[in-house]
């Protein structure tokens, strides 16, 4: 299976550089965590990683040729689970996966055997006929997951896919994503829970400001940081502020005035 | 202390004020300042329009006090009607915003607010709308009729021309208030008495009847006001609910008008007056029961209102309620799909098309609007059909169809360009395969079978009623091919992805739109008079081998005009499109 690589990526809104000059490559088999606070421009990166969103400057390639090539042959490889689970409300849970299966034209009887599946492993069987718009976040991502996996993609795009979800629901997904990447698909996992991308992925890449700051593997950076967690690792490169004393302001400014 | 009770209050009646501005009806990315002042614009034009038009001869001509008694009776009718319609349409089309919904409840239910203050900011929010509506629709007329008659009947004292202005103020608001309140006490007992889930299933549809109902009865007010005085009081004029409105003004104000002293009049003059004045004293004795009347509706409608609000008020819609809402897969969807075989890309076409046309409110309102002018078209062209068992069929009778399918069509062609729901566009970009035609193939199936299938099967009966069954199916079958070809027409110029790419308003539409309605009608009207042709055999065979080569020669024109397909997700907020500023 082909790699998926970003060149010298980045991207501009209105004139500001919210995603400055990423290198990055996802294997098959392997797990990528892309951390970084809020705003740092994962999402960003994730929708231009996925041919959803196009790059003021640099490269996708999947497999070795640029994606703006031929954009609808390589959305073919790919599933995407964005952060935000935006639907159409009007739809039921069942409808949705029938419009995304339709539109990847998966043959109807695969379709609604695959369909049924989901929704069945994901606990949606009873609401799978009810609109959309009167479901939880929780069972949106669902939804999302489900249509991001239907057509059997060689490269799965997490973006922060475990909001909203339950707790037995988030070990699955990473037993999940794990799984996947034993099978080969190459997974970019974009999150800030820094415990799950240690569990699951492989190597990190780590954002700040729209830069990469590290790209290794989590072992790796544990040694060359000297320290014994992802999370002091994390510290080190992005986190310039010290958490403990904003904690300690945020709970005074609470208690003013009680 | 106060403050601090009244605060959640005056909060959450803002907030449901808000939502009447903000619900599906306007983007995310939209202005809610403009949008405000596109209404606001709307309403007043409207009325101001609609005064200044009716009241114009008023300055421009001297009436005797019988005449002006009879002939303002129209007038009178007219604005007690359109304010009762006006606010009607406004408060149906806030249907889910008129009580507390699911929404506000998945919100508002973990705050700490008594579900009495949420109840009461929901009240006061509604009345606000019904009572500002009310007054926008009321305020020219009340203010413009009065005192152009004055111009026309010099005899009124100032006083009189106060006191038909506060008159008619009052009675139309009155009036305004009644059609308000009868469609919230429609969609309170409709509530009350079907149940939150099976409420939840119908709601949509008695909301967009109601549209059609009243979208229909302002198109055709201008025809059923005129005359009115002339005509009588009787027959299903006697019951309208607007008959009595204006009976109650007429009580109110006495009826001074053919009270008023008489001047000098030419013997034509006064025979003029004395006809118009005896036609008055024959109505007068009706005015004070029609008051009575007027006043029971408003009662009876507000009792009514009251008590349904009150046996709902005890169900505040819940999470697990409204998450009871189950959707059973669409049988016609399955039906359609044994008599449209199509490819994967079709079939997402068709159910998608079929799901938003009915269920997504924009696109379902836009529909309902256009089926109101669809049926005032028909209900103008069958008031002139002889439907007796042995009448001809005429051209006229057959232009009921493609005008009643035309419309739907057409609004059909404008909602396709207003996207579902923008922020959802990616989950179709990301599973895209470019099968672009058969995706619209999919949407055109969904229009045939769900919007111009049912108008032609809505016309069946009263042409089978005049023309025989027979003739009815063959107008029917000439229908479809009708409704097959005007939809190729229209999606001709038609070459993106249906409702999910970004709208942009068309820049000549305002110049253009008269043209096209012309074009519209003439065309409803030739292609009456070839049916005609066809199905009284003047050319049969020669008409249906025309209508099967413009058929194919579009498809192929659509085939060849069809480049591949020039995709457009792009999320840009509306505002910045209009001004040209994203890039």
């Amino acid at each position: 299976m082909p790699d998926l690589r970003a060149r010298k990526l980045s991207k501009r809104f209105s004139g500001i550089r919210v995603v400055n000059d990423v290198n990055l490559t996802v294997r098959p088999g392997e797990v990528v965590g892309y951390l970084g606070p809020n705003g740092s421009g994962k999402t960003t990166t994730a929708r231009m990683l996925g041919g959803l969103l196009e790059p003021s400057g640099g490269v996708v390639e999947y497999d070795g040729v640029d994606i703006r090539a031929d954009v609808i042959a390589f959305h073919r490889h790919v599933g995407y689970v964005p952060e935000e689970p935006y639907l159409y409300p009007f739809l039921s849970g069942r409808e949705y996966l029938q419009l995304v299966g339709r539109l990847r034209e998966l043959p109807e009887g695969l379709l609604t055997e695959k369909i049924d599946g989901f929704l069945r492993l994901f606990s949606l069987s009873v609401a799978a006929d009810q609109s959309i718009g009167s479901y939880s976040k929780g069972m949106r991502q669902k939804i999302v997951i489900s249509a991001a996996l239907l057509h059997d993609p060689a490269v799965v795009i997490f973006d922060e896919p475990e909001t909203g979800l339950d707790v037995a629901t988030t070990l699955m997904l990473r037993h999940l994503v794990r799984t996947l990447a034993t099978r080969g698909k190459a997974i970019l996992y974009s999150s800030h829970i820094l415990e799950v991308v240690e569990r699951v992925c492989d190597r990190v890449i780590v954002l700040h400001k729209g830069n990469v700051v590290a790209d290794d593997s989590i072992e790796r950076l544990r040694v060359l940081s000297s320290s014994t967690s992802l999370e002091g690792v994390f510290s080190q490169l992005v986190i310039r502020e010290d958490p403990e004393s904003i904690a300690r302001d945020l709970a005074d400014l609470a208690a003013t005035g009680s | 202390m106060r403050t601090a009770n009244r605060g959640p209050y005056l909060l959450l009646t803002r907030l449901f004020l808000r939502q009447f501005l903000e619900n599906d009806l306007l983007s995310p990315d939209g202005d809610r300042s403009q949008m405000l002042a596109i209404v606001g614009a709307a309403v007043i034009s409207l009325t101001l329009f609609i005064s200044m038009f009716t009241s114009a001869g008023y300055a421009m001509s001297i009436m005797m006090p019988g005449e002006a008694a009879v002939l303002t009776l129209s007038d009178k009718f007219l604005y007690v009607s359109l304010a009762m319609l006006v606010t009607a349409l406004v408060a149906a089309a806030q249907w889910d915003a008129l009580t507390i919904d699911y929404r506000d409840a998945v919100i508002l239910q973990p705050l700490p607010i008594r579900p009495a203050v949420l109840r009461l900011a929901k009240l006061t929010a509604v009345a606000a709308l019904g009572a500002g509506v009310a007054i926008a629709v009321n305020v020219f007329p009340a203010l413009i009729f009065p005192w152009m008659l004055a111009f026309a009947v010099p005899q009124m004292a100032a006083w009189q021309v106060l006191q038909m202005l506060l008159t008619q103020f009052v009675i139309a608001v009155g009036a305004a208030t009644f059609g308000f309140l009868a469609v919230i006490a429609i969609r309170e007992w409709a509530g009350a008495l079907l149940g939150a889930n099976l409420f939840a299933r119908v709601s949509p549809w008695i909301q967009t009847i109601a549209i059609v109902l009243i979208g229909s009865a302002i198109l055709l007010l201008p025809l059923v006001s005129t005359r009115v005085g002339q005509r009588g009081l009787t027959g299903w004029r006697a019951v309208l609910p607007s008959t009595a409105f204006m009976g109650a003004y007429e009580s109110a104000t006495g009826g001074f008008l053919v009270d008023l002293p008489r001047r000098r009049m030419t013997q034509r003059q006064a025979d003029r007056d004395r006809a118009f004045t005896e036609i008055y004293e024959q109505r007068r004795p009706m005015f004070a029961p029609l008051a009575r009347r007027a006043e029971a509706l408003l009662g009876g409608v507000a009792l009514l209102v009251l008590i349904a609000t009150a046996l709902n008020a005890f169900r505040t819609p819940s999470i697990s309620v409204a998450s009871a809402q189950a959707r059973g897969r669409s049988k016609i969807a399955f039906l359609a799909r044994l008599v449209f075989p199509r490819s994967a890309a079709g079939r997402a076409g068709f159910d998608f098309g079929l799901a938003i046309l009915w269920r997504n409110k924009t696109h379902r309102l836009t529909l309902a609007a256009a089926a109101a002018i669809g049926f005032a078209m028909v209900l103008v062209a069958i008031s002139g059909v002889d439907l007796a068992a042995d009448a001809r069929p005429t051209a006229r009778l057959l232009s009921i169809q493609p005008l009643l399918y035309g419309c739907l069509l057409v609004a059909f062609r404008h909602v396709l360009r207003i996207p579902a729901e923008l922020r959802a566009n990616w989950g179709i970009q990301i599973a895209w395969q470019g099968k672009a035609r058969a995706f619209a193939n999919g949407v055109r199936a969904a229009a045939m079978l769900s919007i111009a299938l049912p108008a032609i099967l809505v016309v069946l009966p009263p042409v089978a009623f005049a023309a025989g069954l027979t003739f009815a199916a063959a107008h029917a079958l000439l229908g479809i091919a009708g409704a097959a070809i005007v939809l190729e027409t229209l999606m001709l110029s038609y070459d993106k992805v249906p409702f999910t790419c970004t709208y942009l308003p068309t820049d000549n539409m305002r110049a253009m739109a008269p043209l096209y309605a012309l074009a519209f009608l003439i065309g409803a009207a030739l292609f009456a008079r070839f049916e005609l042709g066809i199905l009284t055999g003047a050319y049969s065979r020669a008409g249906v081998a025309f209508l099967a080569a413009t058929f194919i020669a579009l498809r192929i024109a659509g085939a060849f005009r069809r480049r591949v397909a020039d995709i457009d997700f792009n999320e840009t907020p509306v505002t910045l499109q209009n001004l040209g500023l994203y890039s």
